[in-house]
């Protein structure tokens, strides 16, 4: 039974080579701080770019310009532009270091950790890693040192990701993402009931929380299940 | 500017409102102008100068400007 001091429940599929999804979480971390109650989040599989190798050779504007169809020059100003919106929410992008690759098997890893009660904390990993450190988020070996880093047993993690131990749970939510119509990420779903989608403010997203709040006052009845067909809440913030 | 990812060429841009046969479907929706694409039966909230990725692409709409590449519908 959902009542008023529960934590409110937040799913977000997202990728960690989506630079607004960083964006977007720096962002909603602050509308909870904002915002001061308990919230639960849990992130879910998006695969951005499918069709990405995992060693792909060459630089981010290489990809984009080469996947778009996009002068080298243009796509450089895009991702200058995207490194100061970063920046002025507390991140280093680095796309000049970026390695571009397929995150499935990042994916994989982030299911993992939420079994593992790390979930949270290896997102942050990734992001940072990707965005910022340049590293090769596309290889079990780096991942699952990126892990180790985060408190999770990184033997552990390798046998997941050898064997495929959460391939169909990504699967799952990638085909929960098309079923719900998500078309884009970062996408936010709040207590299976209101969508945010994209990187929006930290007043949006502390607006939608305080809205929860207000309804679950106005109506303390138990609750709809959270995010239909999503699994319910993950870790803690 | 380019269509808004979740919006194929030529076709119309979503609206952000739920529909009516959706059983979880809020009553109303809460934006007053487009949003970004999002799923029917959420009652969406923000606006749509968020940025967001799509087909391993970013857009920064409200801007005129998109992010590293151009969005494009997923499927």
């Amino acid at each position: 039974m959902t009542t008023p001091a529960s934590p409110i429940s937040v799913h977000v599929w997202s990728d960690i080579a989506c630079p607004w999804c960083y964006i977007g979480k720096r962002r909603f971390e602050r509308a909870v701080e904002q915002f001061g109650g308990e919230v639960t989040v849990e992130y879910h599989s998006f695969e951005l770019a499918p069709d990405t190798p995992v060693d792909f050779e060459g630089s981010e504007v290489d990809f984009l310009s080469r996947h778009k169809g996009m002068p080298k020059a243009q796509v450089a100003q895009m991702l200058e532009h995207v490194t100061e919106l970063a920046a002025a929410e507390g991140l280093d992008y680095d796309f000049d270091a970026v390695r571009h690759t397929k995150t499935l098997l990042a994916h994989q890893a982030l299911h993992h950790a939420k079994a593992e009660g790390k979930q949270l904390e290896l997102v942050e990993r990734l992001f940072a890693a990707y965005f910022e450190e340049g590293r090769h988020t596309g290889r079990a070996e780096e991942l699952t040192a990126l892990a180790a880093e985060v408190g999770l047993d990184p033997e552990k993690l390798g046998e997941a990701l050898g064997a495929g131990t959460h391939a169909e749970a990504v699967q799952q939510d990638i085909d929960t993402a098309r079923r719900y119509g998500i078309q884009g990420v970062p996408f936010y779903v709040i207590e299976g009931k209101y969508g945010i989608s994209g990187a929006q403010s930290s007043e949006t997203f502390a607006s939608a929380l305080r809205r929860v709040t207000e309804e679950r006052a106005q109506n303390p009845e138990p609750s709809q299940s959270p995010a239909r067909g999503a699994a319910p809440a993950g870790a803690r913030r | 500017m380019s269509p808004a990812p979740g919006t194929p060429e030529g076709a119309a841009t979503p609206e952000h409102t739920e529909r009516s046969n959706t059983p979880e479907a809020p009553e109303t929706a809460v934006a007053s102008r487009p949003l970004p694409p999002g799923p029917e039966g959420f009652q969406l909230l923000g606006d749509e100068t968020a940025g967001y990725c799509a087909d391993g692409a970013c857009v920064l709409p409200g801007v005129g400007e998109p992010g590293p590449a151009e969005g494009r519908p997923t499927d």
